[in-house]
């Protein structure tokens, strides 16, 4: 693999099948291919740093060489945005108001969207990392991007919506600019409405949530990302692989490949015989269902996965996923 | 009394002012005022409007951005308690609608 096509790589898939393993193995072997990559972790419950044997927390640290990681702390970062927005309240309103809100800023900072919306903000903020992405500003730069765990159903509820989502905020401001249009009329009642009506921050504030909206869409809908999905050649994570690969290729988005992890070597002896003849019908069950796409077996290893050792012996099978 | 020409002008002339004041204030009250006072009305719910889609989350209506509309939050604080009173306090939407015409 001598060019990269793709900045963003995902690695979605059922609870321990690997996903972690299997995003650790391809950013190394993009990092041993000669690219700077950054290995994402969005699950709550991290487990990168026991992979790849070094602390990592919410801000990027290096791993080795051509390579960093990132574990995204969702709750950190929804703290970070409430308090930026506590802090501006303060500076614009008296504090006697500040204190009637706060109750209602704990229920959103506490809502069931609030920490996968911070967690899909920090995602756009560190795709604007890759090199050509339009918002890369100078700053550091990386060739390749690979998350550990896909975006959750909430994410991808808010990319599903584009249309609906930024026809709403396309209504939204042009209420808001009516109003602000009326008020002006009648400007010398309401002199600083009048005054917003030309330059609003309410409409400021929209219009950058829209745009923001807009590019990660471009970003995750484009060839410059793809999806895999790591599953077991086992009943349950086939069904749920086939329900999200339907969804995400409703999205629009691209789903690369599936890699079957813990695949039992043939030579595996009599207690996995049973087993075997089991797989057998699952692994063509994989064929026949994700056939179109790009599949990768990986076998079942002789220990599990302690660390970098054995997240290099399984990047060199992975790098048939490009 | 006998009043000089000049005092009964002088009254005449106040007299005229005092009808031209009143006349002022009824055309301010009944047309101009009434004019604007549509606008503003008009203004006033539509921002109520507004309001209800940014924040309808604080009456317990999911939004599905109410994580990032939450930063518009600093900019309209003010009207905020006032505006979540008139909606929590809303009697008859009837009524509401017929206060935007003028039956009188």
């Amino acid at each position: 693999m001598t060019s990269l096509r793709r900045s963003f790589t995902f690695f979605g898939g059922k609870g321990g099948t690997g996903k972690t393993t299997c995003s650790a193995a391809y950013a190394v072997k993009l990092a041993d291919d000669g690219f700077d990559t950054l290995l994402v972790s969005t699950d709550p419950a991290h487990s990168l740093s026991d992979i790849v044997g070094t602390g990592l927390d919410n801000t990027i640290r290096p791993i080795r060489e051509r390579l960093w990681g990132i574990e995204i702390d969702a709750a950190e970062e929804s703290k970070r945005y409430i308090g930026e927005i506590q802090d501006k309240m303060l500076a614009i309103v008296s504090p006697a108001i500040v204190e009637e809100i706060k109750r209602q800023m704990e229920i959103a900072y506490t809502s069931p969207g609030a920490e996968e919306a911070a967690t899909f903000d920090k995602f756009v903020e560190l795709m604007d990392m890759v090199k050509g992405a339009d918002g890369a500003k100078g700053g550091r730069t990386f060739d390749s991007i690979v998350f550990d765990t896909a975006p959750t159903g909430h994410t991808l509820r808010l990319l599903s919506l584009p249309e609906i989502l930024g026809a709403w905020i396309d209504s939204l401001i042009a209420k808001r600019r009516k109003t602000l249009e009326l008020f002006g009329m009648v400007g010398k009642f309401e002199e600083d409405m009048k005054k917003r009506a030309t330059d609003d921050p309410v409409i400021d504030t929209l219009t950058r949530r829209q745009k923001q909206f807009e590019k990660s869409r471009e970003y995750l809908t484009g060839d410059m990302s793809a999806f895999f999905f790591v599953l077991n050649a086992e009943k349950m994570p086939i069904m749920e692989t086939a329900r999200a690969v339907e969804m995400l290729e409703k999205f629009g988005i691209t789903v690369g490949g599936v890699v079957v992890n813990r695949v039992i070597p043939p030579d595996a002896g009599e207690f996995f015989a049973e087993r075997l003849k089991d797989q057998e019908g699952y692994l063509a069950d994989i064929e026949r269902r994700f056939g179109g796409k790009n599949i990768v077996r990986l076998p079942l290893l002789r220990s599990d996965v302690r660390g970098m050792e054995q997240v290099e012996e399984i990047a060199a099978i992975l790098g048939k996923l490009e | 009394m006998a009043m000089t020409v000049r005092e009964i002008f002088d009254k005449v002339k106040r007299a005229v002012f005092s009808v031209g004041e009143w006349l002022w204030l009824f055309v301010v009250a009944s047309f101009l005022e009434k004019r604007t006072f549509a606008i503003r009305k008009e203004a006033w719910d539509m921002n109520d409007n507004v309001m209800l889609l940014l924040f309808g989350d604080f009456l317990g209506l999911p939004n599905p951005i109410s994580y990032y509309t939450l930063e518009i939050l600093p900019y309209i604080a003010e009207d905020m308690p006032a505006w979540q009173r008139r909606i929590m306090n809303r009697k008859s939407v009837a009524a509401e609608k017929a206060a935007q015409y003028d039956f009188t």
